[in-house]
């Protein structure tokens, strides 16, 4: 019994050293977004706007860095197309046989995409369940180049909400939350 | 001995030729100018300016600025070692404040009692801005950062000084004059300002 406890005192006093010595373990993480939430990528088909705020850092010119706010200044018109699942089934744990496929067909994967974008603008994106991954890219004067990276995940009403990481203009970094918006 | 008193002579010859230099023209000036004309002067100036940037000044905001100093004429020589403080009056978030040291060589083109004179300074300054920049990028996907940038740097400035001087035999001047001063401070986005100056002071003693 005492080496027992002793034992949970050692691998307690490691875990602490963990947390407070710089290693990272028990930092709070952003949570990552719930792909078996109802909502899923059948819902994406249609015109986006996207806005959202953060912080621009990291830029040769200073007049780049500060508070950031991103928006689309017109709507996109964005296809989701079904793809066939990959991974585990997201979702509620289904009963039956039955179930199942039709859970499989209601929340297959979905690939994000747009045909007619307004020129040197790309939308990819990608739905698992509930949760999008999306890349944007939008092309700047002088082969400069505009980057986001969004990661979210689908709430009711067509909306999706989440983070962002970007690059550009030149040397910038940018992060922040969004919402996009999708009617 | 000979050694001494060749030195002594020439000392003195030295002395004699300078006060010769010295007052024939000054004397000469003094009879064709008439009443304009006065000897050497030290007084006391204290000044009001008008800044007009054309480039910086935390973006171009036009400013106000006192100053104090001396005016020193030695013959037609002008001496005005100033200390000025400056700041913008826009009432923006972009401020500016500039303290400078300046000293000014000077040459009075005419002796009248009312005589332009030019001149050029140049002096250490201290100078606090703060700028809100907001900047907007992509078309599509707009990203618009904003934020504001305060600068404290020091530098020297340069300033090239034209000017009338009013009442010059008066216990009381007027001097209206105008600078087109560089300011080198190192900032990120460029090594120096530039502005226009219109400059209302008064020389009061002497």
């Amino acid at each position: 019994m005492r080496r027992r406890v002793a034992r949970l005192g050692w691998m307690t006093m490691v875990l602490a050293a963990g947390c407070f010595g710089g290693f990272g373990g028990c930092e709070d993480d952003p949570p990552v977004p719930d792909c078996h939430r109802p909502h899923t990528g059948a819902s994406l088909d249609g015109e986006w706007r996207i806005e959202g705020n953060g912080k621009r850092s990291g830029c040769r010119d200073r007049r780049l860095v500060g508070d950031l706010r991103i928006e689309t200044t017109l709507p996109l018109a964005i296809d989701a197309r079904a793809e066939p699942a990959s991974g585990p089934a997201t979702g509620p744990e289904p009963r039956n046989e039955p179930d199942a496929f039709v859970q499989r067909i209601r929340r297959a994967d979905f690939a994000l995409g747009g045909e007619e974008l307004p020129s040197g603008v790309r939308f990819e994106g990608t739905v698992h369940g509930s949760c999008v991954e999306l890349v944007i890219e939008e092309d700047l004067p002088r082969g400069d180049l505009l980057r986001y990276e969004l990661s979210g995940h689908i709430g009711s009403g067509g909306r999706v909400t989440g983070s962002f990481t970007g690059r550009g203009p030149e040397s910038c970094i940018t992060n922040g939350s969004f919402t996009a918006t999708v009617r | 001995m000979l050694r001494q008193l060749g030195f002594r002579a020439l000392l003195r010859g030295v002395a004699v030729a300078a006060a010769v230099a010295c007052s024939v023209p000054a004397a000469a000036s003094a009879q064709d100018a008439g009443a304009g004309a006065r000897g050497d002067r030290l007084a006391l100036e204290l000044g009001l300016s008008v800044i007009i940037p054309l480039e910086g000044y935390a973006d171009r905001q036009p400013g106000i600025g006192v100053e104090a100093g001396l005016w020193v004429e030695i013959e037609r020589l002008l001496l005005m070692p100033t200390l000025a403080l400056r700041q913008s009056i826009s009432g923006r978030d972009e401020t500016y404040t500039h303290v400078a040291l300046d000293f000014m060589l000077g040459y009075l083109v005419t002796d009248a009692e009312n005589a332009l004179f030019l001149g050029g300074g140049l002096g250490p300054h201290a100078l606090y801005e703060r700028v809100y920049v907001e900047r907007s990028v992509g078309t599509v996907f707009r990203s618009t950062s904003s934020d504001v940038i305060e600068d404290f740097i020091g530098g020297a400035s340069l300033f090239a000084r034209a000017g009338v001087a009013f009442w010059r035999t008066s216990t009381v001047t007027l001097i209206v004059s105008a600078d087109y001063a560089v300011t080198f401070a190192n900032f990120q986005e460029r090594s120096s300002e530039q502005a226009v100056r219109i400059n209302v002071a008064l020389a009061v003693g002497g």
